[in-house]
């Protein structure tokens, strides 16, 4: 036996978070895209694409938010303010699993040292509803870096479709268990078939890692990053990627200082004020991307930072494909290349 | 709203600056600017040399900078400050009885115990004087604990030179040796000309039991880490300090990363053999 939800109850669900005081986002269409964003009635939700373009991470990690407000007096006294509002609790309805499972792994980052408060007070108000994936396209690679798509790492609540369209559903944990029972509507019915994608798996994790340890100055890097223009796009729509920055803004007399995403594709991000940059060529911040990512984060706090969503494969205005990469270098393509030869004078 | 005094949820933020005030600024060169700054709540800044801090100008940023004093000198810190960007520049403006927001400090810091007993010798190189001057002046303030005491200082100009005065506080000590040159000299100047690493040829080293501290832009210290291997000092008793675009100071926010080291936590001081497997490090 299993716990079921109608289809049709999806509604209710929304009406009854909703009334439960939780603000609801899910998948919707904006124009031609489909991103994460609030909805008032189920009838709102794009359920049947893939994935949406952007991630749940910006209900983690906003775009911009402000850590600290300024105020300065007419004798020139600063004062500093507190910024800290309670996050708005959400539910995030029909989140994917390679969203849901790149919350823990960022957790690890913003846990290490020091407690990043403003990073763990929203990941505390925010639960995830995932719905399993039923279909997959070619960018798709969950099942390379340990997830699937049905994995229930990072989520709360899972949903799982069935042959005849309804949700089996699973709760996760204690805040899954107290979120499910908020649901309207759920019956007690016999297994049924599910309808979960098959996803291939695309490279060898272990050999790409290998790889990467080998090639660090292989021309391979060069090669490949040729075309990439450092737009940044894969690191915004990455679900892990969460480097960032931190600015001021708006006039002395009353400022704030916000933390807002940044990218290691940009060349500033690394610029020294002197005007050296220890990563002068796009080719140095192509590398970092691929290395922080399959090396140095398992390395350091031992989880791949990738969850194999495939939105940086799709996002790159000059298709050049992470997914591509990582299978060229576990294939052992970069080992191939001569590491002299076909040096380019720079 | 609550203001920072009131509000215990602001203090423990790491992303909020503590006060500090500066009690005392002048000109080192036409670039570098000089502060000594107090924390306004009464508590000392708890640092060791070579450490960094982010000021503050409030409503326009912030900048990393290095502690160019050493604890050892009283309850202030002080801080060298080229003017480079934005923050640098209004930093520029300010003098004593200014108020500049200070967070940290941040990152390793010199290990002045570490090399406890032993002749020390310091590559110093244009900016890189201010870290170093931090430990220099320990060295100094503890002098029974170190042997031989020797110091390189290079500038590109005599106009470059930071710590004038200082410098020639230094020459006058019987208990080290100082030797300064200068890439581009003028007319005024009597002194050693051309790049630092021409200083080797006028000291001894003592390979076995000294350690070498480099601070400087990188090309100096690919060179300086030459000579001094050249001599036959140990990798291991190669201490560099390294630059890096540090931002939140709390190894999150990705700017400092090497590999898989945060500069602004585990570095920003490392020995020759650590920062050599890094490879990306200078």
């Amino acid at each position: 036996m299993s716990r079921l939800l109608p289809r049709a109850n999806l509604e209710g669900v929304v009406a009854a978070l909703r009334s439960a005081g939780y603000r609801v986002v899910g998948p919707v269409r904006r124009g031609s895209l489909v991103t994460y964003d609030e909805i008032s009635s189920a009838a709102d939700l794009a359920l049947d694409v893939i994935i949406t373009r952007d991630s749940i991470k910006k209900f983690v990690l906003p775009r911009t938010e402000v850590v600290a407000r300024f105020n300065r007096d007419a004798a020139g006294k600063v004062s500093v303010l507190d910024a800290t509002a309670a996050p708005q609790p959400t539910v995030i309805l029909g989140c994917r699993p390679c969203d849901a499972a790149a919350l823990p792994i960022d957790d690890l980052v913003f846990a290490w040292d020091s407690t990043d408060r403003f990073w763990f007070s929203r990941r505390e108000a925010v639960r995830l509803v995932t719905i399993a994936c039923a279909n997959c396209d070619e960018s798709c690679f969950c099942t390379s870096v340990g997830g699937a798509p049905d994995s229930p790492e990072g989520s709360d609540v899972l949903l799982t479709e069935t042959a005849a369209g309804d949700y089996e559903v699973q709760a996760l944990g204690e805040r899954g268990a107290e979120l499910l029972a908020k649901f309207p509507g759920l019956r007690d019915a016999p297994a049924a078939d599910r309808r979960v994608a098959a996803v291939p798996q695309r490279f060898d994790l272990s050999a790409a890692v290998t790889a990467l340890e080998k090639n660090f100055e292989s021309p391979f890097w060069r090669q490949t990053a040729l075309r990439c223009v450092g737009c940044g796009c894969c690191t915004f729509v990455c679900p892990t990627c969460h480097c960032f920055d931190l600015v001021d803004e708006g006039p002395a007399y009353h400022s704030e200082r916000r933390r807002n995403w940044d990218a290691c594709q940009m060349k500033n991000f690394t610029l020294h004020a002197s005007g050296h940059n220890p990563r002068p060529w796009q080719e140095h911040r192509y590398r970092q991307r691929i290395m922080h990512k399959f090396l140095y984060y398992p390395s350091r706090l031992g989880r791949t930072l990738c969850t194999g969503c495939g939105r940086c494969v799709r996002a790159c205005p000059v298709n050049l494909s992470l997914l591509q990469v990582v299978s060229d270098l576990a294939a052992g393509r970069a080992n191939a290349l001569p590491t002299s030869a076909g040096e380019v004078k720079k | 709203m609550t203001t920072l005094s009131e509000s215990p949820v602001l203090q423990e933020s790491p992303y909020v600056p503590r006060f500090g005030t500066i009690v005392e600024s002048r000109m080192l060169t036409a670039q570098e600017k000089f502060f000594r700054i107090v924390m306004e709540d009464g508590r000392p800044l708890d640092y060791k040399p070579g450490q960094f801090v982010e000021v503050s100008i409030f409503g326009i940023g912030e900048a990393p900078i290095s502690i160019c004093s050493s604890p050892t000198q009283g309850g202030f810190f002080e801080l060298t400050v080229r003017k480079a960007g934005m923050v640098t520049a209004k930093m520029h403006e300010l003098n004593t009885g200014d108020t500049v927001g200070i967070r940290g400090p941040f990152g390793n810091g010199f290990d002045p115990a570490a090399i406890k007993g032993q002749n020390v010798l310091f590559v110093a190189g244009g900016l890189g004087l201010a870290p170093a001057r931090g430990l220099i002046r320990w060295v100094f303030d503890r002098r029974a604990d170190y042997k031989d005491v020797t110091l390189l200082v290079g500038a590109r100009t005599p106009a470059d030179l930071l710590f004038r005065d200082e410098i020639k506080e230094w020459q006058s000590r019987p208990d080290c040796q100082t030797l300064v040159t200068v890439d581009r000299a003028d007319e005024t100047w009597t002194g050693n000309k051309g790049v630092i690493t021409r200083l080797f040829r006028k000291i001894k080293i003592d390979p076995a039991n000294t350690f070498a501290v480099i601070v400087g832009p990188p090309i100096m210290f690919k060179f300086a880490v030459l000579e001094v291997l050249s001599e036959g000092v140990p990798e291991n008793h190669v201490i560099c300090s390294l630059e890096r675009r540090m931002k939140c100071g709390l190894g999150k926010c990705g700017h400092c990363q090497i590999r898989n080291v945060y500069v602004c936590q585990e570095g920003p001081v490392f020995t020759y053999d650590f920062v050599k497997k890094l490879r990306e490090g200078i």
